[in-house]
């Protein structure tokens, strides 16, 4: 297997055998990725910033397969209720759809709305607090945490490995039945890498295709460039930093945001810009999941003005947009052009066949 | 093709070690002691403290790494209560901990396999020193206590470079947690399993316990 340079059992010369491994790793993402695309699509990426992550395709197809029937299947959960499915949903672009807080097995209520999954190859931290740093180890939360799956990765190992499904399917991704910690998490970090969303109309037109935005729509992007863009910045429509937009936390669900990851003052209600691709149907909205509807959002920069803004929102974000009726309806008009359906209902990304 | 730099660090090692052979370098190899009070510290038994009451250890592991043998360990003593590091010309060279490139590496395996309990999943990264266990104090009042030290991002980080040095022969490399626990119940309580200022504070106090050591 190719993550097997950087296996550490003897630890010789350790620190020079990570530096090797990363520089294999990296180098080996560079270009993969691009293979699970249409050609002109994997035009269009490389026009994108270098992503973090890659994938190695179609010589990881079998991992991204062991990784799909995984994120689908419930026994990761304690009780086998609940998959990654259930909080991140492919119609709702890998979002948990008309649930402000996501819930685990025994309707268990989290702190935080689940966010969508998507182009994860360019996330550098993972979660609204920016406290997972590197992929792999994401689902090892919702598989543990008491709100969630609420399981242990022993018990969900020794699942995986009593299952001749799945001893099979990591013959064919890893050339052994034996399923540890690294062919979950590897085979898991290969589906989520899968998720590409590059084919909405926003996609068509910046691709110079037959596609043009609408004048509406073209207003709307201007607003979109002149108000939003330096945080959901294009193509991924997210800069992928912890930033505070103002909005004050709930009373009964306080949250501090990354200040609780660095302890750092300046972190306090900040959170990971999301992306805004597939924004239409990611609802609800904010780190709370406390507005249901989109334009809620426009509204609540367009027209809110607090002290707390004021006090905690970035430097651009502190003062209301003050936009015109017309103008949210342009900003929307955008938005919605955002909506990839390629990726939505894209079978290769859906329940595994049996 | 290694990269050169890997390819050095081959050679020197290869060097280092064909030295050691040769007896042109002194080399020693030295038993950890993990103590408290004196006496080494068993699992799942009462050690009485000089200040008085007892503290019962249930669980201790953490992430070692001895420099001149080029060797991590994870020292738990659950599983094994013999490591042995490598003296060379009357020194030791110790990592406490794990560096941040092991931290932001994603899945591994080995010490490193998150089967192991020492990687904190809503906050990436390894717990580097991870002790529970129960302190009676004075009053036989039984306090149980959890303490997972990690963190790797500045300025919280609490990977640790440890030289030890002893013109003697020392016998062992002790690793004295007297005062750790002075420290954890007088100043940090019976808790911490996150990553801040206490975690830092009590890393370094710790790291203040390896000594080389004669045999009593």
């Amino acid at each position: 297997m190719r993550w097997m340079s950087y296996h550490l059992v003897s630890i010789w010369p350790m620190k020079s055998s990570f530096v090797v491994s990363l520089l294999l790793i990296l180098s080996s993402c560079a270009v993969g990725w691009l293979h699970f695309h249409a050609p002109n699509q994997q035009t269009y990426l490389q026009t994108w910033p270098k992503p973090i992550y890659a994938l190695n395709l179609p010589a990881d197809s079998n991992l991204v397969e062991l990784g799909r029937h995984l994120f689908y299947d419930p026994i990761l959960s304690r009780d086998s209720s609940i998959s990654c499915s259930s909080c991140h949903l492919q119609y709702t672009g890998f979002a948990h759809v008309d649930h402000a807080l996501s819930h685990g097995i025994d309707s268990r209520i989290g702190a935080r709305n689940a966010p969508t999954l998507v182009n994860l190859a360019w996330m550098p931290i993972m979660h609204w607090d920016g406290g997972v740093k590197h992929i792999d180890l994401q689902p090892l939360n919702p598989i543990t945490h008491p709100l969630e799956m609420d399981n242990t990765l022993e018990e969900v190992l020794k699942r995986l490995n009593r299952s001749k499904k799945y001893q099979q399917l990591a013959r064919n991704a890893a050339g052994s039945v034996e399923i540890g910690s690294v062919v979950l998490f590897k085979s898991l970090r290969y589906f989520l890498l899968s998720l590409i969303s590059a084919d909405a109309k926003y996609d068509a037109v910046m691709r110079g295709l037959h596609e043009q935005f609408t004048e509406q729509e073209l207003s709307g992007y201007k607003l979109f460039k002149r108000h939003c863009v330096s945080c959901h910045q294009e193509p991924l429509l997210t800069d992928n930093t912890l930033r505070s937009n103002g909005i004050a936390p709930d009373q009964t669900n306080p949250d501090k945001g990354a200040y609780s990851i660095t302890l750092n003052a300046s972190d306090l209600y900040r959170f990971k810009v999301p992306t805004l691709r597939n924004i239409a149907f990611t609802f609800p909205y904010m780190h709370d999941g406390r507005y249901a509807k989109l334009k809620d959002v426009i509204n609540f920069y367009s027209d809110s003005a607090s002290a707390f803004r004021l006090q905690y929102a970035d430097l651009k974000l502190k003062q209301p947009f003050n936009f015109s009726a017309t103008e949210k309806k342009d900003l929307l008009a955008f938005l919605y052009t955002l909506t990839d359906k390629t990726f939505l209902f894209n079978p290769k990304f859906g329940y595994p066949q049996p | 093709m290694l990269p050169q730099k890997d390819i050095d660090v081959a050679n020197y090692s290869f060097i280092f070690f064909l030295l050691i052979g040769l007896g042109a370098v002194q080399a020693q190899e030295i038993h950890l002691d993990i103590t408290c009070n004196g006496s080494s510290i068993g699992l799942h038994r009462p050690i009485p403290l000089s200040e008085g009451g007892s503290i019962q250890v249930d669980k201790l592991k953490f992430y070692l790494r001895d420099s001149h043998a080029n060797k991590m360990y994870l020292v738990d003593l659950e599983k094994d209560t013999n490591y042995t590091l490598l003296k060379v010309e009357g020194t030791v060279h110790l990592e406490l901990g794990t560096d941040s490139l092991i931290n932001v590496s994603g899945v591994l395996s080995g010490p490193f396999d998150p089967l192991e309990g020492m990687y904190w999943a809503w906050n990436s990264g390894y717990i580097n020193f991870k002790c529970e266990g129960k302190y009676t104090d004075t009053q036989a009042v039984v306090h149980p206590f959890s303490y997972h030290l990690g963190g790797y991002q500045d300025p919280f980080q609490t990977h640790r470079s440890l030289s030890l040095k002893s013109n003697a022969a020392a016998e062992h490399c002790e690793l004295a947690l007297d005062s750790w626990f002075l420290h954890m119940f007088s100043q940090v309580g019976f808790n911490l399993m996150s990553p801040g200022l206490a975690a830092v504070n009590a890393m370094d106090v710790l790291s203040l316990g390896f000594n080389l050591a004669h045999e009593k």
